[in-house]
């Protein structure tokens, strides 16, 4: 009886001592990862619009219940940007989408993901034409574009989408690249159609309707 | 002494090839090299850290419990090291973020705790820690290495041969399974073959 009275207490003591670690970090460290978030959100916005757009952030604002930006040049209009989310595979994927006054996709980009790293993961995975043998010669300079996102450019969100799962989008001819977006065609990433129709399913559900209320509000 | 512990971790008593412990991660992560990397790095510094916590607190904890202890105390290990990186390194993070969660559920850390830092000191535990990490990275990379080439005509992301058409397979997880036994079964021939010449 003594025994197991005395095992209880040691995994306890471990237990109660995990408890007050984790508690103790968690809130030290909560603040620091809440603006890390904020800061990474912020430069996501500036990056899905054109350079030198002022950006107006709405902080939650109505009328819609997610949080959006708003993009001017001088005091023109010129598009918005989304916070999205959507349950992926393996976890939430958070990201932004920016539209311009057309309701064209001008620019996405992913803030967290958990997908599985080489498949679902690929959705942040640098746009890369240069091939090993010329990075030998020239080196390779990341400029942080992702080919999964940069598909979506030019993509109506006023028109259902499709995704084609034949080919993915870097290894696709410039001509087929172009019938893609004009009919509204994103390439799937192979190994992980889930990952990528989260990302679809997240903007058909929420951008269309928050688009078509804000141009109501404004007119 | 550290270059003996060192080839133990790498050739001997490889996560991998020789203990075959910590397959999963193996076959999720090694569809490309740079992955391979961070997983590695990742598991080399979780690894050490819970040898040295394992290692220092092991007189306090009744074997019969040790168990769930380990377990308790590697969990939280790694949520604080998951937390600290979101706050602190987003550089890190952005790199490891994804992989760092997953290691909490690799067996190699449990089996390193119970097997050598139950028993060693602190200082041992440390190097054995880095010694089985090295082990594990270096065998990601080679099956990373053989499917990113294979599966994906690619290597650290840049395309190998131009207009080459891979071979799919090897990026998903059934050409996962090939690779390691396909490597599993050559690092057992050379074993046996040197084993054989010894006699």
């Amino acid at each position: 009886m003594s025994e197991i009275i005395k095992l209880a207490v040691a995994l306890a003591v471990v237990c109660i001592f995990s408890g007050i670690v984790i508690a103790f970090s968690h809130s030290s460290f909560e603040q620091q990862i809440e603006a890390q978030k904020l800061r990474e959100e912020k430069e996501a916005v500036s990056q899905v619009f054109p350079s030198g757009t002022r950006i107006l952030d709405t902080a939650g604002s109505a009328p819609l219940p997610i949080r959006y930006w708003i993009g001017r040049k001088e005091t023109k209009t010129i598009g918005y940007a989304f916070a999205l989310e959507n349950q992926g595979h393996s976890g939430i994927i958070r990201y932004i989408v920016g539209i311009d006054t057309l309701g064209r996709i001008m620019g996405m980009k992913i803030l967290s993901q958990s997908e599985t790293p080489g498949l679902g993961a690929r959705i942040e995975e640098p746009a890369s034409e240069k091939s090993l043998w010329n990075a030998f010669g020239g080196g390779v300079h990341k400029d942080g574009r992702t080919w999964f996102t940069e598909q979506f450019n030019g993509i109506s969100v006023s028109k259902p989408l499709s995704i084609s799962s034949a080919v993915e989008w870097p290894s696709l001819p410039d001509t087929i690249k172009m019938e893609f977006t004009g009919s509204n065609t994103v390439s799937a990433i192979t190994g992980a159609t889930v990952s990528t129709r989260a990302i679809v399913a997240g903007i058909e559900k929420t951008v269309p309707a928050c688009y078509a209320a804000i141009r109501g509000a404004q007119r | 002494m550290i270059a003996e512990e060192l080839k133990r971790g790498v050739v001997g008593e490889n996560p991998i090839f020789a203990l075959a412990l910590g397959l999963c991660p193996a076959l999720a992560i090694t569809t490309s090299v740079t992955n391979a990397l961070g997983m590695g790095v990742a598991v080399i510094f979780v690894l050490t850290g819970s040898n040295i916590i394992i290692s220092s607190v092991r007189k306090w904890i009744p074997d019969k419990v040790r168990i769930p202890c380990y377990i308790t105390i590697i969990a939280t290990f790694v949520t604080v090291v998951d937390l600290w990186m979101k706050a602190h390194a987003p550089v890190l993070n952005r790199q490891l973020g994804i992989f760092v969660p997953l290691i909490v559920v690799n067996c190699i850390i449990l089996a390193r705790a119970e097997s050598y830092a139950s028993q060693n000191n602190v200082r041992k535990s440390a190097i054995d820690g880095i010694a089985i990490g090295a082990g594990f990275a270096l065998s990601l990379v080679a099956i990373a290495a053989v499917r990113e080439v294979l599966g994906n005509n690619r290597l650290f992301g840049l395309t190998v041969i131009p207009g080459f058409r891979p071979m799919l397979v090897f990026a998903v997880a059934p050409g996962g399974f090939f690779t390691v036994a396909a490597l599993l079964a050559i690092i057992n021939y050379l074993r046996l073959k040197k084993e054989r010449s010894r006699q």
